[in-house]
């Protein structure tokens, strides 16, 4: 192969070997040429080892074609100090373009033809040059190390890429296994892998959370109705910090958080506020001290409050109407149901005494339903549950969860105060997982006080029936019965809230209340406007709420922080074929058993049941062939520079004539 | 066995920092070299740039060794990683500017200033500029 002549007159060109700007031209379209012939690859379904074997095949007879047309001008190209440079530049630069191109997708060279085509090239360069400058004395052995080294490297990663297994199975806690369906593209192959001579069990499921209990959630991506994006991303805003809302201009800033915050707000009546009727009133039940509370006319679940003894409710609505009176009368609920939620998925089931519920790992028996919940004590003494009557006043249910080793455990659940019943259970219940019994429609109170805006009227109902009307007037009480009445004190047109909590009272029971809500600041730094408010991660129902800032351009929500992968823990235990255990880990998402060669981890989703996991395996081989390069390397590397001038300076003295 | 994988990673560590802190020391001799006359500075810079190519391969194998011994695979590539490869690539090439007569000496100083800079990007964008892991 000649070199190119420079016309006459004209300044001569570099010949190609010398040619810094032509090799990195020539490095760039050897890249791009490989990229296209992977995208090729890719559309017919090549899978990671097929892709190597095409590689090595185009690649070797690439180098062979090039020895056997011009192997003179190859060979001096290759050997050549500055496409050395050039090469070794160009990938430096590629692995950092990289790197920083491809958004948030984990960097995975060795799927990448262009990084093999790149590294066989520099391996056969070195190569090439080991062999131009033998013979090899000992002071160069170093020399002869480094420049072989990277074709083992190499050799020893394309074996690992050839040969490598990816494969995947769902285990359920106990069970054993001695193969995988293999995994080629991310999608199962009917093809198994065998684990040579070792087996599997899963002994144990569970949930870790591994950072704090409750985090800030930010959405930041109004849709112009009133909605957001699905996912909130999360926010973690340090002490003193103010971290930006990503994809707003805005600021955030925490300014007090309270793990077992005490509600101190109060409404007040705020002209400027959108409609909001309220009616604070004032209980006469035989306390020391009357109860105040407010009800609301349009919102649901505010509109009505019970009295603590259960003898009446109070009820304020907008407008009087038949349909209202046909629901204020005793009624049996409409359906009960159970409602168990893991790892943020919830599964419903009927409610229903003599039933049960069949989850892979455990089953779940209703034993007994208490419409009046009680305690009483036996005749020794021990609390005994039972029900006062057969109205559903304070309804609970007995269940029994059975394990697969035959172990049962109660679980007691009610459906009026679900708090109580979580603390109680948990010991019992499998980690990360919550159980709640849920009635709907049913109606324990039989008298009401009823009173409407519209025509300023109080009304006693009784069974279904009003049995007494009078108009009402702020500072008049309605007598209920002797010893009990209701006053209305104040009318909110435009009732707001505003929300103020203070640590609980006494610190040696703070820790048995758990209330935890935060103080935070939102602000716009170009407009210098800002809004403060509370984000209460167990509102007044017990569910977070999430509050908007900005004229709704942000909604911000501190609640449970949600299942992730990083939580996951499975217990994985390697055994022989006779059974004995060989080797027990908890393996996590980056952190899996390996034993010989293979690799088993969780996948990196949450299981969809409680119970179950999907394990994942991983074997590479070829690992002992790229280790050789690398020792062979820091061995070459360490005699070149170091160890050279010593065994030079020797040999020289040895050849001195004595 | 799950302290040895973690055991590697952290004299990887320490062996990264020594080749960082080789290569700075390289950059200060390459500065003195810039300013002096004679070859007395541009041997350091050299011997330098040889050391931290040393200490930075040794602590890029250690990292692979302890991906192998921790998660079965030594090509599992983190962000340090990356940007540990491409500073010792970076370095291999300079190393070989004192073999072409064109670009030895002087103008392998101002190379190994070019590394510098890489150098500097390694330690401080690496935080800052977002990178695949």
């Amino acid at each position: 192969m000649t070199e190119p002549q420079s016309p006459a007159g004209t300044h001569p060109t570099k010949p190609f070997h010398q040619n810094y700007p032509l090799q990195v031209g020539a490095l760039l379209v050897w890249v791009v040429a490989w990229i296209g012939v992977q995208s090729l690859l890719d559309r017919n379904a090549f899978d990671a080892g097929q892709q190597i074997g095409s590689f090595l095949v185009i690649i070797l007879g690439i180098f062979m074609g090039a020895f056997l047309r011009g192997r003179a001008w190859f060979f001096r190209l290759l050997t050549s100090v500055p496409f050395a440079i050039s090469q070794i530049s160009f990938l430096a630069i590629a692995l950092l373009a990289a790197a920083l191109t491809g958004g948030t997708e984990p960097l995975n060279l060795q799927e990448s033809l262009w990084f093999w085509a790149l590294l066989s090239l520099l391996a056969v360069s070195m190569l090439c040059v080991a062999w131009k400058r033998r013979p090899y004395p000992a002071h160069r052995v170093g020399f002869l190390l480094v420049h072989v080294s990277a074709s083992l490297v190499l050799l020893g990663g394309l074996w690992g890429q050839f040969s490598e297994v990816r494969g995947s199975r769902t285990l359920r806690v106990g069970e054993t296994v001695d193969s995988f369906s293999r995994l080629k593209k991310g999608k199962l192959d009917q093809d198994a892998y065998a684990l040579p001579g070792f087996r599997l069990r899963l002994e144990q499921v569970a949930v870790e959370p591994s950072g704090p209990a409750y985090r800030l959630y930010a959405f930041t991506h109004p849709d112009g109705k009133g909605g957001f994006e699905k996912e909130p991303k999360t926010i973690d805003a340090p002490p003193g910090g103010q971290p930006r809302l990503p994809g707003s201009g805005l600021l955030l800033e925490v300014e007090r958080i309270l793990p077992n915050g005490v509600d101190a707000g109060e409404f007040i009546n705020n002209p400027k506020a959108p409609e909001n009727p309220a009616l604070r009133v004032m209980l006469g039940i035989g306390t020391q001290e009357p109860l105040v509370g407010d009800l609301f006319s349009r919102v649901e679940g505010k509109a009505r409050r019970d009295e603590p003894g259960g003898r009446f409710a109070v009820v304020f609505q907008d407008h009087w109407s038949t349909e209202l009176l046909t629901r204020l009368r005793p009624g049996l609920p409409t359906s009960q149901k159970l409602l168990l939620t893991y790892l943020g998925r919830t599964f419903e089931h009927e409610a229903k005494v003599g039933g049960s519920w069949d989850f892979p790992t455990f089953r779940l028996t209703v034993e007994k339903a208490y419409p009046d919940f009680a305690v009483k004590k036996d005749r020794d003494g021990n609390p005994e549950a039972y029900s006062r009557s057969q109205n559903p006043v304070e309804p609970w249910l007995e269940l029994r969860l059975h394990n697969p080793d035959g172990s049962t455990k109660r679980v007691m659940l009610s459906a009026s105060h679900p708090d109580v019943s979580d603390q109680l259970n948990e010991p019992n219940l499998p980690k990360g997982l919550n159980l709640r019994f849920v009635q709907e429609g049913a109606e324990s109170q039989s008298r009401f006080v009823v009173f409407t805006r519209e025509d300023q009227s109080a009304r006693l109902v009784e069974k279904g029936r009003v049995s007494r009307s009078e108009p009402f007037s702020l500072g008049k009480p309605f007598v209920v019965e002797r010893g009990l009445s209701v006053t209305p004190v104040a009318t909110l047109d435009h009732a707001e809230y505003v929300p103020n909590f203070v640590p609980y009272p006494d610190p040696t029971l703070a820790g048995t209340f758990a209330r935890p809500v935060m103080k935070v600041k939102v602000w716009d730094p170009a407009s210098s406007r800002s809004e403060e408010k509370w984000l209460d991660a167990k509102g007044p129902d017990g569910t977070p709420v999430a509050e908007l800032f900005m004229n709704g351009q942000v909604k911000l929500i501190y609640q449970p922080r949600s299942p992730e992968a990083e939580d996951l823990r499975t217990v994985l235990t390697v055994l022989d074929e006779q059974g004995h255990p060989l080797l027990e880990k908890t393996t996590k998402l980056r952190d899996p058993l390996v034993f010989r060669g293979h690799a088993f981890f969780p996948d990196g989703t949450l299981p969809e049941q409680p119970g179950v996991s999907k394990i994942l395996i991983e074997k590479k081989s070829g690992f002992w062939l790229s280790a050789l390069g690398y020792l062979s390397l820091l061995i070459g590397i360490a005699w070149m520079f170091y160890l050279k001038p010593v065994l030079k300076r020797r040999a020289v003295r040895a050849e001195e004539p004595s | 066995m799950t302290s040895q994988p973690s055991l590697l990673a952290k004299a990887g560590t320490a062996l990264l920092a020594g080749g960082y802190g080789s290569f700075t020391v390289a950059i200060v001799m390459g500065l003195l070299a810039l300013r002096s006359t004679g070859a007395e500075f541009e041997k350091r810079n050299r011997r330098w740039i040889r050391l931290g190519f040393l200490l930075l391969a040794c602590a890029l194998v250690l990292r692979a060794f302890g991906a192998q011994a921790g998660v079965g695979d030594a090509d599992a590539w983190g962000r340090t990683e990356t940007w540990g490869l491409v500073l010792w690539l970076g370095c291999g090439a300079v190393l070989h500017l004192h073999y072409e007569p064109a670009l030895k000496g002087r103008k392998a100083v101002w190379g190994s200033l070019l590394l510098g800079g890489l150098l500097l990007l390694t330690l401080f964008g690496m935080g800052i500029i977002p990178t695949r892991n």
